[in-house]
Parts: structure tokens; C-alpha cells; sequence
């Protein structure tokens, strides 16, 4: 009972502030030790949260994991859809009108190229379009107005693309840098480089000289480069002489192209 | 005297343990609980194995360090830990004397530190169940250890 009259008598006094030194006192001797009571606390704290929450930070992990998959598999698909849009544009503008070469009856089948194919020789690669997006064999394979090659083989969905290179793809062409329209015959050079034949010794060919298909051998329309001459082989006692010429875009490099059809063919 | 001196001190380091635990370590720990009123439990402990004298002693220190702890009016808490304790007293002695008053004595002593205390009128309600389910089970944990320390556990 005299507890109980003794707090009550501190409450009084307590209240009007009378024991305001002495309370201040006790606060200021307390203080420190109930700071690193609450450290001791906070860190068994952080402790328990660590060991309960190994199987959470574990889940996060694998799902940061899979989320960091699926940004790369996004990023991927737009550094293609980038790659397309700009070939698009290559291929179809210039400027803010169609380019030249543009063949309003044609169909332009844009192909992302998927990989090599068994020839050891590099100049075959599948195309990501089939019959079911239209392609059909010997379609013309461009890129603006470059000759690539044309299509060997066709699946469902993909299409086997002979370039240029390959010695069994030949094109008629003419030199357009002469006066007289030189032709020819060009042949893929076994993977290397591509050779100009059957040139006659009268007719001009120069180095430097930028050779156009001439649509004459009946597979490839004409109008499109083929590549530029860079080297001239002449013998004076045959008949005819040929050339060296290199395409004057890097075909290997190719990640996207066009596949032509005709569809009222 | 001297035997007594040193109950009282042993009392005071106790109540000053169990201040620190309820006022810096159990919220750094459980920050989301309402702390268990720990030297209430002790007290109560003190009663159900009828060592009086400590309990009322316990309440009071119990108290003053609590409200040096907290910064409340020095000699409320200890008002309030006496008051229930008086009332428990009466009832253990005149009525019953089992686990239900226990029960009962830290429900009404929960009630009145929030509602005194605290200041809150929302004492019905999630957190007061567990704020006094808590005191309930510093009580009985204090209990046990008081017990056994004193040979006097009448009840389980």
C-alpha cells in the first residue's frame, strides 16, 4: 500500500514538473545503454530476416535471372526488328520517294538470313521465308539494288539462297562505265570472288568499271549491280578475255534481304 | 535487512533488464508488435507464487524505470502495475486463486495500458489480442522461471 501512495504522490509532483531535473538525469544515464540494447536488437533482427528470407532471395535471384533472359531475348528481337526497319528503308526509300530500281510489280519478301547451310563452300545460306510466304525457286535475291543471288530451294518456311559467289550461279551482264555496253557472263568464283568471261578482246573493259545484270540469260531482271571490275585478264593471242570482279557489297555480311517474285508469273 | 537489501537489488537489475527488452530490444526485433509491458509480468509472477512484498516492490521499480524508459509521468506506470495488482490481490484472496485470474488480471491491466497509457480507445481489436496475449505469455514464461526459483508453482 505505501507503494501505491508513494507512486501516486510521484504522479502528482511528476506532473507539475517538479522531478524534471532528477527524471532528465535518469533519461540521460539510460540513453546509452538503451542505444546498444536497440543495435543488439536490430542486428538479431537482420540476422532472423536473412536466414528467413535465404529461400526468398533465392527465388529472386531466378526470377531476376529469367527476367534478364527474357530482356535479352527482347532486346535481340528489336535490334532485329531495328536491322529490318533500316533495310526497309534502304530498300524502299530514298530520301522521301522510291528509289529508281523500285519494281512496282514485284513483290519484295523482306528475309532475315538464318545461318549457313551444309556447304562448306559459304555461298548458300537459309532465308527465314518459304513457299507459304510466297517464294518460289529462282526468285532474284536482292538488296537494293544489288544483285545477292537467287533462291535454290524452297521449304515451307525458309529458302535456301545461292549467292552470287557460288560457280553455279552465272548472270549476263554489261558494263555500264563503257560506251559501247561491253557483256558478259559472270560466274561466281568458288566462294571467293566472282570472274567476268567471255568478253570480247574488241570490246572496252577497265578496271573500276561497275557491271549491271542485262537480264539476257533469262533468270535475273535487268538493272542491278553485280559488282565492279578489279582486275582485267588479257592474253592478246585468244579471243576473248576476262576479268576479276568484286561485289560491291560484303554478301557475307548480309543480314537481311529481299526475295523478288512476280506474282503473275 | 541484508537479506532483504539484496532481494530488492536483485529485483532492481532484473526490472531493469526486462525495461531494456521491452522498450529497446523487442522493438528493434519485432518492430511491428506492441511490446509486452515485461515488469507488469514479473510482478504478476511475483503474486501467483505469493511473494507480496516482492511484487509490489517489483511493480513499483518496475514501474519508475519503465517511465524513465519511455519519458511518461514518473510514477504512473507504477500506479497503474499496483492498482491491478491490488485488485488481483483482493480477488486471489477473497474469491479464487487460479489460472483464469491471471488470465483475466493481465486482460484488464492490457485494457488499461492502452487505454491510459497509450492513449488509445481502439483497444478492440487484432493488436490488443496479441498485445495481451503477449503480456499473457511473459506472464506464464516469468512464471515458470519465479516458480521454480521459489519452489511455489500452484498452477500450469
Amino acid at each position: 500500500m505505501k507503494y501505491l501512495v508513494v507512486s501516486f504522490i510521484l504522479v502528482v509532483i511528476s506532473f507539475f514538473g517538479v522531478l524534471r531535473p532528477l527524471e532528465d538525469f535518469a533519461a540521460f544515464a539510460f540513453s546509452p545503454v538503451q542505444g546498444q540494447v536497440r543495435i543488439l536488437g536490430l542486428g538479431l533482427r537482420d540476422t532472423f530476416n536473412f536466414f528467413l528470407n535465404i529461400s526468398g532471395i533465392y527465388s529472386e535471384n531466378q526470377a531476376l535471372k529469367e527476367e534478364i533472359l527474357d530482356l535479352e531475348q527482347k532486346l535481340i528481337e528489336l535490334k532485329i526488328l531495328e536491322e529490318e526497319r533500316r533495310a526497309l528503308k534502304d530498300q524502299f526509300l530514298e530520301g522521301d520517294q522510291k528509289p529508281d530500281y523500285f519494281e512496282e510489280e514485284a513483290l519484295y519478301i523482306l528475309s532475315t538470313l538464318t545461318g549457313v547451310s551444309q556447304d562448306l563452300s559459304g555461298t548458300m545460306m537459309y532465308a527465314n521465308s518459304g513457299h507459304v510466304h510466297g517464294v518460289t525457286k529462282d526468285s532474284i535475291v536482292v538488296y537494293k539494288n544489288y544483285l545477292v543471288g537467287k533462291v535454290l530451294k524452297v521449304e515451307a518456311y525458309r529458302s535456301l539462297i545461292v549467292f552470287l559467289y557460288s560457280p553455279d550461279v552465272s548472270v549476263a551482264v554489261k558494263n555500264v562505265d563503257s560506251l559501247d555496253q561491253t557483256e558478259g557472263v559472270v560466274r561466281g568464283d568458288f566462294g571467293t570472288s566472282l570472274k567476268m568471261e567471255r568478253v570480247l578482246q574488241s570490246e572496252s573493259l577497265s578496271k573500276g568499271d561497275v557491271l549491271v545484270s542485262s537480264g539476257k540469260e533469262g533468270v535475273f531482271p535487268p538493272g542491278y549491280i553485280v559488282g565492279r571490275v578489279s582486275e582485267v585478264y588479257e592474253v592478246p593471242a585468244e579471243p576473248v578475255k576476262s576479268a576479276r570482279v568484286e561485289p560491291m557489297i560484303g554478301l557475307e555480311d548480309l543480314s537481311v534481304v529481299f526475295i523478288l517474285t512476280y506474282p503473275r508469273n | 535487512m541484508n537479506w532483504d537489501w539484496q532481494r530488492n537489488t536483485l529485483i532492481f537489475i532484473i526490472n531493469l533488464l526486462l525495461v531494456l527488452i521491452q522498450t529497446s530490444f523487442l522493438p528493434a526485433v519485432f518492430p511491428q508488435i506492441l511490446s509486452p509491458v515485461l515488469p507488469f509480468s514479473i510482478a504478476l509472477s511475483f503474486l501467483a507464487v505469493k511473494k507480496i512484498k516482492d511484487s509490489y516492490f517489483s511493480a513499483f521499480v518496475g514501474g519508475l524505470l519503465l517511465d524513465i524508459a519511455v519519458g511518461t509521468i514518473l510514477g504512473l506506470s507504477s500506479f497503474v502495475f499496483l492498482v491491478t495488482l491490488l485488485v488481483t490481490r483482493i480477488v486471489q484472496t477473497r474469491f479464487f486463486d487460479n489460472f483464469l485470474l491471471y488470465i483475466l488480471s493481465s486482460l484488464v491491466f492490457s485494457g488499461v495500458w492502452v487505454l491510459v497509457l497509450l492513449g488509445s480507445l481502439n483497444i478492440i481489436g487484432t493488436s490488443f489480442l496479441i498485445f495481451f496475449v503477449l503480456n499473457y505469455v511473459s506472464f506464464f514464461f516469468l512464471y515458470f522461471i519465479v516458480g521454480r526459483r521459489s519452489g511455489e508453482q500452484k498452477f500450469t
